[in-house]
């Protein structure tokens, strides 16, 4: 029997990529050497892309945003990624807007940040409900995340999904299954830059939101696995293996 | 890294985006919440179908728009 590691982060949004939670990752990634790499979604922001973006927004354009997304692709290097609905925007706007101008140029950046993928030997699913990533060996369902409530999000998503690790809300969450089968679920804080998501300023929600992410081990044999959150709480990062 | 068909497809988007900024709202226009508030109408739904009246007897013109996110009509005389 061995114990296999993994880690899951979500919510980098591009540019708003908080720097000290990318820097905590990448060195907390380097001591535990996980077997698997998990990106939960929304690695990139696309703002000027959200339906009711103002001018300002626009006239922001993405370029800095997806290079930050690649770039940060780059240093983590993911094996999964399960996209969420900000990356979702251009594969969406690529389908079906009516502006066919910003719709065929959407779909050509899709097919190429595919390929972009593809490169670097990702796994990855589209931000569709009932889509989900799983390691080989079993364990938890991998998914951005759907459902926005931030009144025990792990619950909700525990109830459609059964065990997962989601990212989606900001908020880290723990819901441990009253079933005879157990099972659990777990809602990722985020690696984005939580000050910097103004379109949240006015949500009450916004103070559940923590910087953070999950590390967790998987039986090889068995598929059984467990998962900590590591949070920045104050000025600490604080995981079950003490201060970071 | 990314690969030169990408490069080339982002500044492609930038373009379009660029390309699909709406105008600024402008002090003549109004929304179909404003003429209603305005006593345009009795009802939201009769106001709705009144604007519409006039948007197809020529009289005013429409296009849309988004406030706070949120996508509406905005109404001008034509």
């Amino acid at each position: 029997m061995a114990f296999k590691k993994f880690l899951y982060c979500a919510d980098s949004h591009g540019d708003l990529i908080h720097d000290e939670s990318r820097k905590k990752l990448l060195k907390f990634a380097e001591d535990f050497k996980p077997h698997y790499r998990i990106h939960g979604g929304d690695l990139w922001d696309f703002s000027p892309l959200r339906g009711g973006a103002s001018p300002e927004d626009r006239a922001g354009g993405i370029s800095e945003d997806y290079n930050a997304g690649i770039k940060f692709l780059d240093e983590y290097k993911p094996n999964i990624l399960t996209l969420g609905n900000h990356d979702d925007r251009i594969w969406q706007i690529g389908r079906d807007n009516s502006n066919g101008v910003l719709r065929e140029h959407c779909a050509e950046l899709a097919k190429q940040s595919e390929v972009e993928f593809k490169k670097r030997k990702i796994t990855w699913i589209p931000y569709v409900i009932g889509k989900y990533l799983r390691l080989p060996e079993g364990g938890p369902k991998f998914m951005h995340g759907f459902r926005s409530s931030m009144v025990s999000p792990a619950k909700l998503h525990h109830a459609d999904w059964g065990s997962c690790i989601h990212g989606h809300v900001h908020k880290p969450d723990t819901y441990v299954a009253t079933h005879a089968d157990g099972g659990m679920s777990m809602s990722s804080g985020c690696i984005g830059d939580i000050e910097k998501m103004h379109y949240a300023d006015r949500y009450s929600s916004k103070m559940g939101w923590r910087q953070g992410f999950i590390y967790g081990m998987i039986n090889d044999k068995t598929g059984s696995w467990h998962a900590w959150h590591v949070i920045k709480e104050g000025g600490d990062w604080i995981s079950p293996m003490g201060i970071l | 890294m990314k690969n030169a068909k990408t490069e080339k497809a982002l500044s492609s988007l930038e373009w379009a985006i660029a390309q699909s900024v709406v105008p600024p709202r402008q002090e003549d226009e109004f929304t179909c919440e404003e003429f209603l508030r305005l006593g345009g109408a009795p009802s939201r739904s009769s106001a709705e179908s009144k604007l519409k009246r006039m948007v197809s007897n020529g009289d005013l013109l429409k296009r849309p728009f988004c406030i706070n996110g949120n996508c509406c009509m905005l109404y001008r005389k034509a």
